[in-house]
């Protein structure tokens, strides 16, 4: 360096000076510009997840109003006795007044969710179209219960113009 | 806005800088005119661009280093019929090593050499009373280094010299007069104007001898008013104008490799911080997430209950209007066989075209992927919304004899609505 003039000196400055601009145009096009991306993905998510949860407890009230009407229109159980037994009897009692045959019952396990239970009855049935239809009518609308078919499979039974097959239906509750 | 300018005087053998000007600055340099080899010249008209190397050859005579390259500088203080008059400077580099020494020690960079007498003249002018008069007068400004002599008609230099300070002055004085008559002409001396301390003992021999305060002289604004003229003398030799040039090269570099530098350091800040301040901010934002959090699973419990009763009472996408949805599109003769349903998930089915028309079963197939989930729901925001989200023949239609078979797979995922 000590032999350089003084130009050369600036040349060599001018050189270095290109290279540091060369090296961080390089490092935005590998793999810094992922980063920003990236990193401003992450933020993007995040207040996209504060500002809903935000919207969501500002909507409390209307949830909580929302709650107790929904609420109002599930059927209540005693205390200590089994939905399996009620729930069953009333599936059984609906699908034999809609000619449907139960061969099979299994009660699933309760589940809560707040102040609300909610549990599965399984069953194997056989029957005509046209009452299945019915007893999938009758079960929606019942006021006996809050019922919903989750899972229904069916093929062509023995008895001409028959089906069987499996049906899985959800019960809604609140216990005294 | 003009440029402020500052002033480096050596004087007594000591540099003087005015308080504030730090190192590298750039300054005029004024020096004792005995510092300097100055001569009135007299430059022909053809020679007015040359002035200099007309000069030149004058001032080397009078050089104690005559091999020494000179730098000659010619401030025009007259036009005459056949030229200009003018007062030719130069400043022996071999005589100055005390002033490159004092202003290397100073770091400073001189852009300009004047002579501090000249400085003197100007601020004094006002004061020496000589306007209007065009008769032969002598100023003479003591100083810490010698006696600034000058000799003039009127406005007009036409002899200036250094005296030293234990010269015989009546000497000195004479022979300055026969320089100026050399020079302007013979004229007889009407006053001597003696500025400052200078022993005039004897003088009024020549001339009447007035005697001028030095209050309110002022050499440096002198020098200062000199400094802003473009045409005012310059006595800076070469080797220091070199050193000036490359002072100031490498001032812009330097200014240059900083910016260019600390745009790069910018630059890189922003590079590896953008990403740190997103991070920092997502960070806030979890920390405000967590703030809320307790408030917030209770209101997600309670709509979660909420949806969960709703999804019991809600059948628009149920195992009944499904059944519903498929036999109102299916075509005569044909007879479905299996069927699989899990809600809000998938429906699988399998059929027979009893007349083996195929073309009948990729229309019933067009006619489930047009039902409209608002044809069961009846709500108008349901308008666009398809019943299933997507419909396939996984094995397409396989004819058996006179019939043909085939299975549906019906999606439903992302379309379970509230």
């Amino acid at each position: 360096m000590g032999g350089m003039s003084l130009r050369e000196k600036a040349v060599l400055a001018a050189i270095a000076m290109v290279a540091l601009y060369a090296l961080a145009a390089a490092y935005w096009f590998m793999g810094c510009r992922e980063t920003w991306a990236d990193a401003s993905k992450r933020l993007t998510k995040m207040k996209s997840r504060y500002e809903m949860e935000r919207k969501m407890i500002s909507e409390r009230a209307d949830w909580d109003e929302r709650y107790v009407e929904e609420a109002s229109q599930i059927p209540v159980v005693e205390a200590r006795q089994g939905s399996d037994t009620v729930w069953m009897g009333a599936v059984d009692k609906i699908a034999e007044k809609n000619y449907i045959t139960v061969s099979d019952r299994k009660p699933g396990k309760e589940e809560m969710s707040g102040d609300m239970q909610q549990t599965t009855v399984e069953l194997k049935w056989t029957g005509a179209v046209e009452s299945l239809v019915k007893f999938m009518h009758e079960l929606e609308n019942t006021e006996e219960g809050k019922f919903d078919v989750q899972e229904l499979s069916f093929k062509p039974g023995r008895a001409k113009g028959f089906m069987s097959g499996d049906m899985k239906i959800t019960c809604i509750f609140k216990r005294k | 806005m003009a440029e402020e300018v500052h002033i480096a005087v050596f004087e007594g053998g000591e540099l003087t800088v005015p308080a504030g000007v730090g190192k590298g600055r750039e300054v005029a340099f004024a020096v004792p005119l005995n510092r300097l080899l100055i001569k009135m010249v007299r430059v022909p008209a053809d020679r007015r661009d040359d002035m200099a190397d007309y000069a030149m050859p004058i001032l080397k005579a009078m050089s104690p280093y005559p091999d020494e390259p000179l730098t000659v500088s010619c401030e025009v203080v007259r036009e005459v019929e056949d030229g200009v008059v003018v007062v030719a400077a130069a400043l022996p580099e071999g005589s100055s090593d005390d002033l490159a020494t004092a202003l290397d020690d100073a770091h400073l960079n001189v852009m300009r050499v004047d002579a501090l007498a000249l400085g003197e003249l100007r601020s004094a002018w006002p004061k020496l009373a000589l306007d209007g008069d065009t008769a032969r007068k002598m100023v003479l400004f003591g100083g810490k280094d010698c006696i600034s002599l000058f000799v003039l008609d009127g406005d007009c230099p036409v002899a200036i010299r250094a005296l030293s300070s234990g010269c015989n002055m009546r000497r000195e004085v004479m022979l300055s007069l026969l320089d100026a008559e050399e020079f302007g002409g013979a004229s007889a001396l009407s006053e001597i104007v003696v500025v400052g301390d200078v022993p005039a003992e004897g003088l009024d021999a020549f001339a009447p001898v007035r005697t001028v305060g030095r209050e309110g002289i002022d050499p440096v604004a002198g020098i200062a008013e000199r400094t802003m003229e473009a045409t005012s003398l310059n006595a800076l030799p070469d080797s220091w104008r070199e050193v000036l040039d490359e002072t100031r090269f490498k001032r812009k570099m330097k200014t240059w490799l900083g910016t260019a530098g600390g745009v790069w350091l910018l630059v890189m800040a922003v590079l590896f911080g953008v990403p740190k301040v997103y991070d920092y901010m997502t960070h806030r934002q979890e920390t405000m997430c967590k703030a809320h959090k307790a408030s917030y699973n209770k209101v997600r419990e309670k709509k979660d209950q909420v949806e969960a009763v709703r999804l019991v009472s809600n059948h628009d996408l149920g195992a009944l209007e499904t059944l519903r949805v498929v036999t109102s599109v299916l075509p005569e003769n044909v007879t479905l066989k299996r069927w699989n349903f899990k809600r809000g998930d998938k429906l699988t089915f399998s059929g027979v075209a009893e007349d083996g028309d195929q073309q009948k079963i990729y229309s019933f197939k067009d006619g489930l992927s047009g039902v409209m989930l608002s044809q069961v729901s009846e709500r108008e925001e349901d308008g666009d919304t398809p019943f299933f989200t997507d419909v396939v023949l996984p094995s397409g239609v396989r004819s058996k004899g006179a019939t043909a078979t085939f299975d549906v797979d019906c999606d439903f995922k992302a379309k379970e609505v509230e």
